[in-house]
């Protein structure tokens, strides 16, 4: 996928993320697009690919959204780095690969965030938030199991999970 | 050495990163020209899709909320037999008040709380995480906002500016964690005052100055003009009062006027700092 695809996919993730997708919030929460489409690049996609749409998107929600800049940047880029080293030991054509890999991805987005928030001493307590984050981490699961499905096929020519293929 | 180059360049980032966020942190009094521009460019696209996000959410929320007007239409009608009782109350203060204005202006007293401009401008696009409640409006340094104005809608105090670019400005809600809001009870005797802070989880926790302050669920809450925003400005009613023997201050929790699921459009209070005057007026 050239590059101006992947900054113009960061763009329009942003965009609709901050928009359209608001409708969909479900006990305060809303599904990471940008986590689920990180993770997708990385495993089905090339490395550069996975950090350049990290970098931008996690750029792009500090600048508008985000109370400090680099925030988000670090832990988008920090979730393709370990990623990508778990897909070389997982078999990416499993169906429990994308659950994990979101489920793992978004609890390390949470546990970085936190850490982060507890140094500057601007950390909200755990017993607030638990709810949203278990919200978050079932909807990136089931969303992104879907399109890493669909991504698989159009990439290796054959259905996830199908192991006589 | 490659390996070695790697591990130095991954060092050098994330140490540049931590110093962004710490020179970052609690929002800057100025941001860069590229961030202002690309700002203003997205800002249009931003808007479009907001309003189809709105047009759906208001036309989807009548069917969704359908089995609850049973119980929304009663609790109208008890409020409204309140608000009639306020009427007449009010009423009687009005007149009280427009004597007192008269004799004011007979003394040539020196009004001190003189009305500021507002800016009218809608909600363009809203936190991605679900961590803050930070939105972004479409009105920014050539609209006449800066750092730290306030941000209220017709139901009450929404926020404040957190950074400012030239056509768009970044907001914190009053329900962020770490976001303080003097406030005073809305009451004509037993004036107390008190510090709010946000849980997330829309609502607002509060401490009160007076140990012995004595409120009650149900009273309204007003900005005491202490800190940031001006006074007068309502925040949100009390639903719960924490009264523990261990604590020296009492607490309270408060819902606040405002819907944070449903802002749409808010208006603008530039923040003017305050002068000290030690004379004082005659």
């Amino acid at each position: 996928m050239k590059y101006r695809y992947i900054i113009l996919l960061a763009l329009v993730n942003f965009i609709l993320s901050s928009t359209l997708f608001q409708l969909f919030r479900i006990n305060g929460a809303m599904p990471n697009f940008t986590i689920v489409i990180a993770i997708i690049l990385a495993a089905l996609s090339t490395s550069q690919n996975a950090y350049i749409f990290a970098f931008i998107s996690g750029a792009m929600q500090d600048i508008f959204l985000g109370r400090m800049l680099g925030v988000n940047f670090m832990i988008y880029g920090l979730i393709v780095y370990l990623v990508l080293y778990l897909v070389e030991v997982l078999f990416k054509g499993n169906f429990m690969t994308p659950l994990f890999l979101m489920a793992i991805g978004t609890i390390i987005y949470h546990f970085v965030f936190y850490l982060i928030m507890f140094f500057i001493q601007s950390t909200i307590p755990f017993s607030l938030m638990y709810l949203k984050i278990a919200t978050e981490i079932a909807m990136n699961v089931l969303i992104g199991y879907f399109i890493y499905a669909w991504v698989f096929k159009r990439v290796h020519g054959y259905k996830l999970g199908d192991f006589n293929a | 050495m490659d390996n070695r180059l790697k591990k130095f360049a991954l060092i050098l980032i994330g140490s540049l990163l931590i110093l962004m966020m710490i020179l970052s942190f609690g929002g800057r009094d100025r941001i860069t020209f590229i961030e202002s521009k690309l700002g203003s460019l997205l800002m249009p696209v931003q808007r479009f899709f907001t309003s189809i996000g709105n047009f759906v959410d208001e036309k989807t929320e009548p069917i969704i909320n359908v089995l609850n007007y049973k119980d929304l239409n009663e609790n109208l009608a008890l409020e409204n037999e309140a608000l009639k009782e306020q009427i007449v109350n009010l009423t009687m203060s009005q007149k009280e008040l427009a004597e007192l204005t008269e004799l004011k202006r007979a003394l040539k007293y020196v009004d001190s709380d003189a009305q500021i401009g507002y800016v009218s401008c809608n909600v363009i696009s809203k936190d991605v995480g679900n961590w803050f409640n930070m939105f972004t409006i479409d009105a920014g340094v050539n609209q006449g906002i800066n750092k730290n104005s306030t941000v209220i809608n017709g139901n009450g105090l929404v926020g404040l500016v957190y950074e400012v670019g030239d056509n768009w400005s970044k907001v914190i809600s009053i329900v962020d964690q770490k976001s303080s809001v003097g406030f005073e009870m809305l009451r004509v005797t037993d004036d107390y005052d008190g510090v709010l802070s946000g849980t997330t989880n829309y609502e607002l926790i509060g401490e009160l100055f007076d140990p012995k302050a004595s409120v009650k669920v149900g009273d309204y809450i007003v900005t005491s003009g202490l800190g940031m925003y001006p006074k007068g400005i309502l925040i949100g009613k009390i639903y719960e009062v924490v009264v523990d023997k261990d604590l020296i201050l009492n607490k309270i929790k408060v819902t606040p006027v405002v819907d944070f699921r449903k802002i749409d459009k808010v208006m603008v209070i530039p923040y003017v700092e305050k002068e000290v005057d030690q004379e004082g007026g005659e």
